[in-house]
């Protein structure tokens, strides 16, 4: 399998907070790549993990190591 | 009231990352110039200019920035001259003896970026270092091309680290007396890492957000970056 070492994702939302598009942008083997995707994505690492991308035509299964937290996240484990 | 539009100019781009945080809400309190802001919940940036570095201090409430980058380079045309602010009908006057500047102020509620308070984390006083030591690995990742550190102290030694992926590394280490803990960070660490310089304190935990804390007498400032977490095993 191969392996994306570094991913940042970029979302867009709608005015009703529903996020619509996701931006990806990581490195592959040494090389940066940056692909457009639309859809319905609640849970961002799911969906990666989930869907094949395609990287200028070819198809790549991936492995995400590092994936952004976030803040809030931090937050709400501690109050729990 | 009145400001030495370099003291101004420095304040607002250590507290924005450079305008990488794109609005801001100034709020013109008692005290001084407040800003609290975050981008996408993945970095919190708090800053405190005091009233010292103004004369004719006024508490003239909030002003709403619409473009970061834009002010600024705005406030940099007055390079260290003196220039005195006025909220006059939602446009910010900035008024210098070789001319004014008219920057239209925007709605608090158009201020993505404004947080309401600091996030409640688990974080303590941490250690101190120079800030030219983070910069070090900062630069490293810049020749790496790379843009997740990783910062870990095993045995009260500090080991700054950045790697890609064809295997080359490099490494900038100190003693420090603090925790055993290791945390990987994004993009936002090298923006404060810029924005940050002489004795700063960090704090951090395993995989968890680190703080950077840069006081002076004239400002304090205060980042909060969310980790990088492991999806593997």
């Amino acid at each position: 399998m191969s392996k994306i070492r570094y991913i940042k994702l970029n979302t867009k939302e709608t005015e009703d907070g529903k996020i619509i598009k996701l931006g990806f942008s990581g490195s592959f083997e040494g090389l940066i790549y940056k692909v457009t995707a639309e859809g319905d994505a609640e849970n961002i690492g799911n969906f990666v993990r989930e869907n094949k991308l395609d990287f200028f035509g070819q198809t790549l299964d991936f492995e995400l190591k590092n994936t952004q937290s976030n803040l809030v996240d931090f937050e709400e484990r501690k109050e729990e | 009231m009145k400001i030495k539009a370099n003291i101004l100019k420095r304040f607002i781009g250590k507290v924005t990352l450079e305008g990488a945080i794109p609005t801001s809400l100034l709020q013109f309190n008692e005290e001084g110039l407040d800003v609290k802001l975050q981008a996408s919940n993945i970095v919190f940036c708090e800053g405190n200019l005091n009233k010292g570095n103004f004369s004719d201090y006024t508490a003239i409430g909030d002003i709403g920035i619409k473009n970061n980058q834009m002010f600024i380079s705005l406030l940099n045309r007055y390079g260290d001259r003196i220039i005195e602010l006025k909220n006059d009908a939602n446009k910010l006057k900035i008024i210098s003896e070789t001319g004014s500047t008219f920057y239209v102020l925007c709605d608090k509620e158009m201020v993505d970026n404004h947080s309401l308070k600091s996030p409640n984390l688990d974080l303590d006083n941490g250690f101190e270092l120079v800030a030219e030591k983070l910069d070090a690995i900062k630069k490293a990742g810049e020749i790496l091309k790379v843009q997740t550190t990783t910062i870990e102290v095993k045995e009260k030694n500090l080991v700054l680290s950045v790697n890609n992926d064809t295997g080359d590394s490099i490494t900038e280490e100190m003693a420090v007396d603090y925790k055993d803990c290791i945390g990987k960070y994004g993009d936002f660490l090298q923006k404060t890492i810029s924005a940050v310089e002489g004795l700063v304190s960090v704090s951090l935990g395993d995989n968890y957000p680190i703080q950077i804390k840069e006081v002076r007498a004239e400002y304090n400032l205060k980042y909060i970056i969310a980790p990088m977490v492991s999806t593997e095993d």
